[in-house]
């Protein structure tokens, strides 16, 4: 098998279920029996390969990570309930008090926040900078540097940085890459073949089939050797190439307890199965929704990576593929304007998600950043006009009509 | 040759078998996932072909669904 869409669909071939089931059963259960008191030592020392427990883990979260770790070709995945999950596990399995993370200015509210409020009281520094600025990187890492971290494409400023060189600068100071790489999945890129040490994924946004439930995955491409990191230099003797996974699984996933449910793994890896029809159908929808908007006179700005006017046009194609993900933002004159255009839409959804089925629209400023002031929106570039929308996968001309008649109003 | 797996005797007919040999007598599902220790030391997956275990070893087959601690 060579095909990602391929892979989705079938996964390991190899492993068959009991009854011959297709699709694999969900296996809603707490817990799991074994033949006798050693068989349940041995599981917990990680010596026999059975299930215990299922905030630890679970046959149905089993089957979806490896679905994605051959579809990643990854050394290995945990599955977590969301996407800030996916990132807080990894940082608190990397971080510790006096240790710092190098990061973009550009991040997620919700992320922003993690650092800034949950992290930064623990003792871990994020220090924020412009992610295509190589220089200013290096001159952020220091000895107690334990991560870089950054988005793919960052939410909602939609900015594209050279991933390679900055994979480059990690390597040179023997730091691990981790990417949030929500918005594009390896369908869009392959971010493994780029650098990246680890990736984190909202599955809940395209793996999840179309917003069915949330999820996160971390990704561990099998890349950075642990003996180089503070924190997890000791194990590292002992685990080798698996000493971020198993601290994970064996200590701070299973102490956290944020793990996948099995009923969301069973939606997420149908959902898998249909990732690549829905990205090539939603892409294709952005980009003719980012040329619609460019052109139109009432609104002010268009961004979308895809568009030739982005100033990360060519750094974008040159990473992936000739597909620019599913999120683009516009601007009109003011908040006022925006409001009144997102109440005028007949189709286009009013909500906070992104890469679901539906379009969806949302004013990032009183929403997923409401909670910073106004010199914190204006550093991370969140105006009071923008606007963000999702592409979906409708016909792209009921999109467009919807807009037209919405600004037509305004 | 005797050795030892997971803390159990072990008796496998070929001499200085090597680990993924090993992993497939034992029929391990998806070895590529599995840590292993020979008397303690990690093995690096990438030598896992020309790694050899000898007679007494104690060889550890680590898998990743497990809960317990990690020392």
């Amino acid at each position: 098998m060579k095909g990602f869409a391929t892979k989705a669909v079938h996964g390991d071939l190899h492993t068959k279920d009991m009854h011959g089931a297709l699709r694999m059963p969900l296996y809603d259960s707490v817990a799991f029996e074994h033949e006798s008191a050693k068989d349940i030592q041995l599981s917990f020392e990680g010596k026999k390969p059975s299930h215990s427990y299922s905030r630890i883990s679970n046959p149905s979260v089993d089957d979806f990570e490896q679905r994605i770790r051959l579809l990643f070709d990854a050394l290995g995945v945990i599955a977590v309930s969301s996407g800030m999950a996916a990132i807080a596990n990894v940082l608190l399995t990397l971080g510790q008090a006096g240790a710092n993370i190098v990061t973009s200015r550009f991040l997620f509210g919700n992320t922003f926040s993690l650092f800034e409020k949950t992290l930064k009281p623990w003792g871990l520094e994020a220090r924020y900078i412009d992610m295509t600025d190589a220089r200013a990187l290096e001159k952020s890492i220091d000895e107690n540097t334990c991560a870089i971290f950054f988005e793919v494409i960052t939410n909602p400023q939609l900015q594209v940085a050279d991933v390679a060189k900055i994979a480059g600068i990690a390597e040179k100071y023997t730091i691990p890459v981790i990417l949030d790489g929500t918005l594009t999945t390896p369908y869009i890129f392959k971010s493994n073949q780029f650098g990246v040490d680890i990736e984190v994924i909202s599955s809940t946004k395209y793996i999840s089939g179309g917003a069915t439930t949330v999820g996160g995955l971390i990704i561990d491409y099998g890349t950075f050797d642990w003996e180089d990191c503070a924190r997890l230099e000791e194990d590292a003797g002992k685990f080798g190439d698996f000493t971020l996974l198993l601290k994970l699984r064996r200590e701070v996933y299973r102490n956290l307890g944020a793990c996948l449910a099995p009923h969301n793994a069973c939606m997420q890896t149908l959902g898998l199965e249909t990732l690549s029809l829905r990205i090539d159908k939603s892409c294709v929808n952005a980009l003719e929704i980012a040329r619609a908007l460019e052109k139109h006179p009432k609104v002010n700005s268009a961004n979308y990576p895809g568009l030739r006017s982005s100033k990360y046009y060519e750094t974008a194609q040159a990473q992936f593929n000739d597909k620019f993900g599913g999120i683009l933002t516009f601007e009109l004159n003011n908040r006022k304007e925006c409001f009144k255009f997102i109440d005028s839409l007949n189709i286009i959804r009013r909500a906070t998600n992104l890469n679901d089925n539906k379009t969806l629209i949302l004013h990032p400023a009183t929403t997923i950043f409401c909670e910073y002031s106004e010199a914190q929106k204006r550093e991370m570039h969140v105006s009071d006009s923008m606007l963000r929308l999702s592409a979906g996968i409708e016909d792209v001309e009921d999109i467009i009509d919807d807009i037209n008649q919405g600004l037509e109003g305004l | 040759m005797k050795i030892t797996i997971n803390g159990e005797d072990y008796l496998t007919a070929k001499e200085n078998i090597s680990i993924i040999e090993l992993l497939e007598e034992r029929n391990v599902a998806r070895p590529e996932t599995v840590s292993v220790q020979i008397n303690g030391s990690f093995v690096k997956r990438k030598n896992f072909s020309t790694t050899v275990v000898k007679e007494n070893d104690e060889v550890d087959f680590v898998f990743m669904m497990a809960g317990g601690s990690l020392r």
